[in-house]
């Protein structure tokens, strides 16, 4: 999501938008009730004028009507007369208007502009000797004072638009770019870094509140995860001692009997299954170390291509008890910043994992190479493979798959290989070989 | 009679240590204090130590180093409960010789601890080894067994080493591992078992006395009977 688009959802915007909307609302009646107002009064005032005049003339006799209506004419440019007879045909006067297009006695009225003369208001009345009297006063000033109200809305309008959406973008930038952190932060909690919190900027707004609500649903999620995690730790940690004093004494009690006594298969195989709940337990603590160790690691440059040798020598005795070929092919010079000695238990681990499943007469190769341009290690086999839908599972603790049932193991190898990748931001990834299982890490320099 | 010092400070544990290796025929001093430990192994009396990485008084990195420091070069079992991956590099590092850690077992305790009194007295120099009919010799790399050459691996040669340098003794798998793989980690399946036995295919023949024993539990011994 572009950083524009999400500036125009935050509250922040939108209050700043609406507060403007609501301004400009007043503004226009504001304007609007000043305008009807004073025109309001201006055609008041020029019908109070037309009544006082046409009176005026009323008073006036029939001899110097036409010498009244001239001086007036003069006094006052705005005023136009005209004189008619009885019959409606013109005596005297420059208005343009006629007793047939304006009757007598309707009081003031509104006369329209048309182009090159100005709107008018005008009152026709009939003079009591008989004659039609029209005065008319030009209204330009309503059509003035309405271009006026209009173009003041027009700017006054614009101006609060940009003012409001500038002041939006403004005011919401900071709290986006808080947002924008907090994501970031909520991401990297996503990704698994659980003592990430989000960031609060300590003016104590909502979403400073929001965040130290976060942050405290964080701990103690935080801390509930420790102890799930942490209970099979203790435990295992709590058992070893016990069960290695156990297994001394099954051992001693062995020892003691004679060898052909009956009993001694019996206490051998309980020695056996102690060695593999304490090879269980080493396991769990093994993996929790690993995991516990964070960044404190111990990088350097590691060879993959002699990675891939020596754990193919180390297992080949292995290999040819169980009748299967393993191969290291290796490309020279793939180097990786990693702990050496980790990556070779998590690449052991696979192989162990490889020939177990491997039937006999199936091969299992050691492969190190690049691709894509980044060096990578793998164990592939072509025994019966992981299911697509086991392979999210195989890395969990203890799973073990149906067809494991038969093979020795405890189900925490493949758990140990995922923190070791997960420690080093290497990529573990499953892939079907057709038949067979590829596992791969991809040594992404993330170190 | 070799002389044990056992610098521990968990009563239960010193005692499992010092009552094992009794029983083994050595004589036995337990310390619980890190000064007192230092003490006494600055005498130069003992013929080797056994140390826990945490105590009252003084850490035992520290009693490792300055023992080095002193120019005491009695072999030193470092034994921690700190499951960390590289504690066991700075427990080498202080100066000791080996590394174990808690829980253990006993048996393999104690022969860590008869491998360490044996390579202080051995001639590490001796570059030609022998056992009963076996010989092995460093310069020319020549396994023999009743005048017959054994073809053997490199790793092999290594392996065989180890064994006839540590002649009679146990040797667990892990002490195997490290040893002649110098890593430090649980390697699965019976990988330590499935070389032994490689290596035991090229030793045994018909008529020939066996020499590499499985010892049920423990390990395996290189021997004669």
């Amino acid at each position: 999501m572009a950083p524009g688009s999400g500036l125009y959802r935050t509250t922040t915007f939108r209050l700043t938008v609406l507060f403007g909307a609501v301004f400009a609302a007043g503004l226009v009646l504001l304007l609007g009730l000043v305008y009807i107002q004073t025109a309001g009064y201006l055609t008041r005032r020029a019908d109070r004028t037309l009544t006082a005049e046409a009176g005026f003339l009323e008073k006036s006799g029939p001899q110097n009507i036409v010498t009244i209506l001239g001086r007036e004419a003069a006094r006052d440019p705005l005023d136009s007369f005209g004189l008619f007879s009885a019959t409606g045909d013109r005596v005297a006067g420059d208005t343009r208007l006629t007793p047939a297009e304006l009757p007598p006695g309707g009081g003031p009225r509104g006369i329209p502009g048309r182009p090159g003369v100005a709107p008018s208001r005008a009152l026709s009345e009939r003079l009591p000797w008989g004659e039609v009297v029209i005065v008319e006063r030009d209204a330009r000033q309503l059509t003035e004072l309405r271009r006026i109200v209009l173009g003041a809305l027009l700017w006054s309008g614009a101006v609060i638009a940009i003012l409001g959406l500038a002041a939006g973008v403004i005011l919401s930038a900071r709290p986006l770019g808080r947002i924008q952190a907090m994501r970031s932060a909520s991401e990297a909690i996503g990704a698994g870094d659980f003592g990430v919190r989000l960031p609060v900027s300590g003016r104590r707004d909502e979403l400073d509140e929001l965040a130290a609500i976060a942050n405290a649903m964080m701990v103690q999620a935080e801390r509930s995860m420790i102890q799930a995690r942490t209970v099979g730790e203790g435990v295992a940690h709590e058992l070893r001692t016990p069960l290695t004093r156990l297994r001394a004494r099954l051992d001693h009690a062995c020892q003691d009997l004679t060898p052909g006594d009956p009993r001694r298969p019996l206490l051998e195989q309980c020695v056996a299954e102690t060695d593999a709940v304490l090879a269980r337990f080493r396991a769990m603590l093994r993996i929790a170390a690993v995991e516990a160790r964070g960044r404190r690691i111990g990088v350097g440059q590691v060879d993959l291509s002699a990675i891939a040798l020596q754990i193919a020598e180390l297992y080949e005795p292995v290999a040819a008890e169980r009748n299967t070929d393993l191969v290291a092919e290796s490309a020279p010079g793939l180097s990786v910043r990693a702990d050496g000695e980790l990556l070779l238990e998590a690449i052991s681990n696979l192989v162990d994992n490889a020939l177990k499943f491997t039937p006999a007469g199936g091969r299992v190769v050691v492969r190190a190479a690049l691709a894509g341009g980044v060096p990578m290690i793998e164990v592939a086999d072509n025994g019966p493979g992981i299911a697509e839908a086991e392979r999210e599972l195989v890395v969990k603790r203890f799973y073990r798959s149906d067809r494991d049932a038969n093979i020795e193991g405890h189900g925490l190898g493949l758990s140990l290989v995922a923190a070791v990748a997960d420690l080093h931001g290497f990529d573990l990834s499953f892939e079907d070989a057709r038949p067979g299982l590829i596992v791969r890490i991809v040594c992404r320099a993330g170190l | 009679m070799p002389k044990i010092l056992t610098i521990e400070d968990d009563a239960v544990t010193a005692d499992e240590i010092a009552r094992e290796l009794r029983q083994r025929g050595f004589e036995v001093d337990a310390v619980a204090d890190g000064l007192e430990g230092l003490r006494l192994a600055s005498t130069g009396r003992y013929d080797a130590i056994t140390l826990d990485r945490r105590l009252p008084g003084l850490d035992g990195l520290a009693i490792a180093s300055s023992l080095k420091e002193r120019g005491i070069d009695t072999p030193i079992l470092m034994i921690s409960a700190l499951n960390e991956v590289d504690e066991r590099v700075r427990g080498l590092r202080a100066g000791g010789d080996d590394y174990l850690t808690k829980p253990f077992a006993l048996d393999e305790m104690a022969a860590r601890v008869e491998v360490l009194l044996r390579r202080r007295g051995a001639d590490q120099a001796k570059l030609v080894l022998r056992l009963a009919d076996l010989e092995l010799d460093l310069v020319a790399r020549e396994a023999r067994r009743d005048g017959r050459a054994l073809h053997l691996f490199p790793k092999e040669l290594k392996l065989l080493e180890y064994f006839l340098r540590n002649g009679g003794q146990v040797l667990t798998r892990s002490m195997i591992f490290q040893a002649v793989w110098g890593y430090d980690f649980d390697p699965g399946t019976n990988l330590i078992d499935v070389h032994v036995r490689a290596l035991r295919r090229k030793l045994e023949g018909p008529g020939l006395e066996p020499l590499l024993h499985t010892v049920r539990g423990s390990g395996y011994r290189l021997g004669a009977r």
